[in-house]
């Protein structure tokens, strides 16, 4: 028996010096580096921006902070893909424990496919933070549920969700701007036939969100920030859907008092050729709706000390 | 409570501390004890179900008494038949029901009697099919007089319910596993290392071979007519490989832990894909449910129509075949399977050397030129898959349907690159079998990690369904 558990000891032993050693080199290697462009928990910290911009990869994809910069906005581009508000409050709250300061405008996403929560997507960008957590990145953590294992024993959440390769290569950034934005596809959507969407699919829980919004809003505004709600162009729409969900929006806005950029518009819903598939705006698209949202920023912009 | 879940991480350290520091007095307190974590492991499914596990383990355990003291062989015939009735009532109640029904509502329909289609919402008691094989086979050894009952109910008891294979075998004989149950078990380095590394290798063919293969096999089942015939057969090939590494992963798993607790478990794989010929291949693959079959229905049958030589054979060979692919699930595709299987031995029974060339030849060391041998055998098994994969008998006979027609060696191939996992599991299999190579700490080490790297999709066994 003593043979055994000395056998059995020394096994877990070389096992477990085997999972720190490869977590300390791994945790070197993607130290203040993103892996796949939406994990930026570490590029935010002592940023300057004027505008964050939240949301799902739906503003991933449409708001490009180098034009933004190029007329005098300081920002950065936050949406991570498949996520909703709960996301977007915990995301902010991080920035917030990062810098100590708010930027002056929070634009957020704000659509019937913007869920309201319990969404958990895509858990596995944000696995690589689990293991030695910085206390600030751990409402993001309790967010996406990851369990103690994940977060106590080294390299596990890494091996278990597959993101070991991309840390040791860094191979999955290519596509990343350092701002946080997505390059956006240059395909189009005209030579192809999109299936239509089925807007019945989507859980939109109205009480869940409006709870959600009044915590954002009063979280903006105890930073002394404005919150703004941006609707995107969603392609076909209203062809493919039958009742008016986007028109749910500005009822939305209306009754919380929170500015609307509604970018929900036939002419841009039914232009083929700034989308990339049926939700995502391609390089095209996001560069005319980066324009108009700079547009619709300058009237609240030239209230707010400039850079 | 899955074997590879987190819950069993801290159940089996816990049973195995308990077992050998606390409860390590006598055999007694050593059953008692596996008997309640093992009625625990199983009420974790759904705890109804244990009523039912005492229930078929007290009356199997009363049959046997009463057959073994009783010297009246009417009596003895009697209680087996009614020990019998009983147990296969239950699994026929609870696992063929709703299929019966369904026929009968088709066959009433297709005569012209319209009948309005309907089901009975019954849940399948995890195991049960495991199980309840476990007393029809105590009692017919009492019945042909083969053991003497035991006068023990905890040891009968722990018999039937040892958690380890309580819920998917190996399908223990009371000739193997009693005397095992009825003396104090000693605790055995050798046999507790030899366990862990079951442990370990089991954990590898389950969570990174099974469970790796498991979605391409879906999505190629599911959407076999957006893949071509040279995509189906690599899925068919892939649900080969995933149905091995998931059933005999959860074999090695069951043994190992049963290792550790000082008790042994008859081996239920024997390298199944290196087989020359389909008997050799039954008696490589799913050994203890194909032995148990062999004793309590081929051979009786095999007897009863002894007079009809080798179509006797045949007969025996073919109800022996559709009762397994019975066993397997409640459907046609099921039935097709094992009848498959039935139809494959008539070469080997019409052939010259006739019921000899049945007997299985796997002590023959493999040489170079069994490969078109083993090649053929292997395609003739995989072909069996396509029904026993397939969630209907029409869904198979499409499915072939496409592969034929659709079939050629120019077409682009989707997911060939998982057949590394395939390779990857032979390769194991053959260097664990010729050396010790692979039984060194670091090697060990990389199977952790590979078991860490594949532990996303969790996902239940494939023959706890049957």
């Amino acid at each position: 028996m003593i043979q055994f558990f000395k056998r059995f000891t020394v096994f877990s032993i070389i096992l477990t010096i085997t999972l720190f050693t490869l977590q300390i080199i791994v945790s070197n290697i993607i130290d203040n580096k993103s892996i796949n462009g939406q994990d930026n928990l570490d590029q935010t910290t002592g940023k300057k921006s004027e505008v964050l911009f939240f949301g799902s990869s739906r503003i991933l994809a449409s708001i490009n902070p180098k034009i933004l910069l190029d007329a005098r906005v300081k920002s950065e581009n936050l949406g991570s893909s498949g996520q909703g508000i709960r996301f977007a409050i915990a995301r902010y709250r991080n920035y917030l424990a990062k810098n100590h300061k708010s930027p002056k405008i929070i634009v957020c996403s704000m659509e019937p496919l913007f869920e309201s929560g319990d969404s958990r997507f895509e858990k596995d960008r944000f696995a690589r933070y689990c293991w030695n957590a910085n206390p600030n990145d751990t409402p993001i953590l309790n967010y996406f549920k990851f369990n103690w294992c994940e977060r106590n024993i080294p390299l596990y959440a890494l091996l278990k969700y597959r993101k070991i390769w991309d840390c040791i290569f860094l191979n999955n950034r290519s596509s990343w701007l350092k701002e946080g934005m997505e390059i956006p596809s240059s395909n189009s959507l005209c030579a192809t036939s999109p299936k239509r969407f089925d807007f019945n699919t989507i859980k939109y829980n109205l009480n869940q969100i409006e709870t959600q919004i009044q915590i954002f809003k009063n979280l903006a505004e105890t930073n002394s920030a404005k919150l703004i709600f941006i609707q995107l162009p969603f392609y076909r729409y209203p062809i493919d859907s039958p009742n008016n969900q986007f028109e749910l929006t500005e009822h939305i806005c209306k009754k919380f008092k929170i500015d609307l950029i509604n970018l929900h518009r036939d002419s841009l819903n039914q232009d083929c050729s700034i989308f990339c598939d049926q939700y995502h705006l391609n390089k095209k698209g996001s560069d005319i709706v980066t324009n108009l949202v700079i547009n619709q920023l300058e009237t609240y912009l030239q209230s707010a000390q400039r850079f | 409570m899955l074997f590879n879940s987190f819950e069993f991480l801290l159940f089996f350290p816990l049973v195995f501390i308990l077992h050998w520091f606390v409860f390590n007095n006598g055999k007694s307190s050593q059953n008692l004890f596996l008997i309640i974590a093992s009625y625990f492991f199983y009420s974790c499914w759904d705890w109804r179900f244990s009523f039912l596990l005492g229930f078929s383990t007290i009356l199997d355990y009363y049959s046997g008494l009463v057959i073994s003291n009783s010297n009246d062989l009417k009596t003895k015939r009697n209680w087996m038949r009614l020990s019998i009735f009983i147990n296969l009532g239950i699994l026929c109640y609870f696992k063929y029901t709703n299929f019966f029904i369904d026929s009968f509502i088709h066959l009433f329909n297709s005569i012209g009697f319209h009948c309005d289609p309907f089901t009975l919402n019954i849940i399948i008691p995890i195991g049960i099919s495991f199980y309840t094989f476990h007393g029809i086979s105590y009692v017919l050894d009492n019945y042909y007089g083969r053991i003497k009952a035991t006068t023990n109910l905890v040891e009968y008891s722990l018999f039937v319910s040892f958690f380890p294979l309580l819920v998917a075998g190996p399908i223990e004989r009371a000739t193997h596993l009693l005397p095992q149950l009825s003396r104090k078990r000693k605790f055995s380095y050798v046999q507790s290392i030899e366990g862990c590394r079951l442990i370990l290798w089991g954990m590898f063919k389950k969570v990174v071979i099974a469970d790796s293969l498991s979605p391409i096999v879906e999505d190629i089942f599911t959407n076999y007519q957006n893949h071509n015939g040279i995509t189906l057969i690599i899925g068919v090939i892939s649900f080969a490989f995933q149905v091995y590494g998931d059933f005999s992963g959860y074999t090695d798993i069951a043994r190992g832990i049963s290792k550790l607790l000082g008790i042994e478990l008859i081996l239920n794989f024997n390298f199944p894909y290196f087989s020359r010929s389909i008997p050799e291949f039954w008696s490589r693959w799913h050994i203890s449910l194909s032995s148990w079959l062999n004793d309590y229905v081929f051979t009786p049958l095999a007897l009863k129509f002894r007079h009809h030589e080798k179509y006797g054979i045949f007969i025996a060979i073919f109800i022996t075949f559709l009762i397994s692919g019975f066993w397997h699930g409640a459907g046609l595709h099921f039935i097709a399977w094992g009848g498959y299987y039935g139809l494959l031995y008539i070469p080997y029974i019409f052939s010259k050397k006739g019921i000899k060339s049945i007997v299985s030849k796997k002590s023959d060391p493999l040489k170079a030129s069994d490969l078109p041998k083993i090649i053929l055998t292997f395609s003739l098994v995989c072909l069996g898959y396509v029904f026993f994969r397939s969630p209907e008998l029409s869904h198979s006979f499409r499915f072939l349907d496409h592969l034929i027609s659709d079939c050629s060696l120019s077409q682009k191939v989707a997911y060939k690159s998982f057949l590394i996992y395939p390779l990857l599991i032979l390769l194991a299999d053959l260097i664990r079998f010729k050396s010790n190579f692979l039984d060194s700490i670091p090697v060990y080490i990389l199977i952790v990690l590979m078991i860490l790297h594949h532990s996303t999709n969790q996902s239940n066994f494939i023959y706890f369904k049957f």
